[in-house]
């Protein structure tokens, strides 16, 4: 057999920032310092897809998790997800370590956070920070883990980079980042049991 | 996991990025497709993922595959060469930029 492989699943995003919504990239194609960071620490990248684009396209408004809420959404979370558990489920089946980086603050790809505000709705003429950042998952992340779970997979260990969180600091998520992976090498080196065994 | 499970799980996939790919395009984003041989249909899967991309109308990309056997000074101008020489059709340009 061939020796466990690190996979990290990025957020699309994170790995192409022309999938933002407009205004919300902070980098010119790729989100550079988690690459790195993961680059750095032997990682193999799988980029998941960006469920927002392909629902509601490249020209979409800003939105909340309340606005994303909605059943024909999930739905369409969850054919996405399906397409892409097989892959994570042959990742984890071989024995590779599998993280998971989202991107915080958003409504589909949060991991630690999300925003929301549940009167949101209509014209989009709110003032800038007129949404709370909740710690909750995303849409996506949680259709996402929803069919792992189903297919009797582990959760798996996630964080996420702090893009979506209204006023972006980069140097925090950098040390977020750094001590998530730190962790996830300090727990690979301790003895464990088979994460997908049955 | 069987062939059938197999092809099955790349063709969501490959559908999933055909939408996303049909998306940049319909919005004048001048799109690429860049494999890596030596991998699983260079990477790319162009046979099934062609008709996918002209089953949503969108144009199919120009395509480069790298070669990772290759050296890296070389790859590098190789790819760049073929980004600097792709651009989209002057009427797509005069439609979409300003």
């Amino acid at each position: 057999m061939n020796a466990p492989r690190k996979v990290a699943l990025v957020a699309n995003c994170l790995l192409n920032q022309n999938a933002k919504v407009c205004q919300g990239a902070h980098y010119r194609g790729v989100v550079s310092p988690v690459v790195e960071a993961l680059r750095r620490r032997g990682y193999l990248l799988q980029q998941l897809p960006c469920p927002e684009l392909a629902f509601a396209g490249v020209r979409r408004w800003w939105a909340v998790y309340e606005q994303y809420d909605t059943p024909a959404y999930r739905d369409h979370c969850r054919r996405l997800a399906q397409a892409i558990a097989p892959r994570i489920e042959e990742y984890l089946r071989r024995g590779d370590e599998v993280i998971l980086i989202g991107l915080d603050g958003s409504p589909s790809t949060g991991v630690r956070f999300t925003s929301s505000a549940p009167d949101w709705g209509g014209r989009p003429n709110r003032p800038q920070d007129d949404w709370q950042i909740v710690p909750r998952r995303g849409i996506w992340i949680e259709e996402l883990e929803a069919e792992l779970a189903r297919r009797g997979l582990p959760r798996l260990p996630a964080t996420g980079w702090a893009l979506d969180m209204g006023r972006f600091d980069e140097a925090g998520s950098r040390r977020d980042l750094d001590e998530f992976l730190d962790g996830q090498e300090n727990a690979a080196a301790s003895p464990r049991e088979d994460p997908a065994a049955p | 996991m069987s062939d059938d499970a197999r092809g099955w799980r790349i063709a969501l996939l490959l559908a999933v990025i055909a939408d996303q790919v049909a998306e940049y395009a319909h919005h004048g984003y001048a799109v690429v497709a860049i494999g890596v041989r030596g991998e699983p249909g260079d990477g790319l899967h162009w046979r099934r993922l062609a008709p996918l991309l002209r089953h949503r109308g969108a144009p199919l990309p120009p395509r480069h595959v790298i070669r990772p056997e290759g050296e890296a000074s070389t790859e590098a101008q190789r790819l760049a060469t073929f980004l600097a020489g792709y651009d989209l059709p002057p009427e797509e340009q005069r439609r979409w930029r300003v």
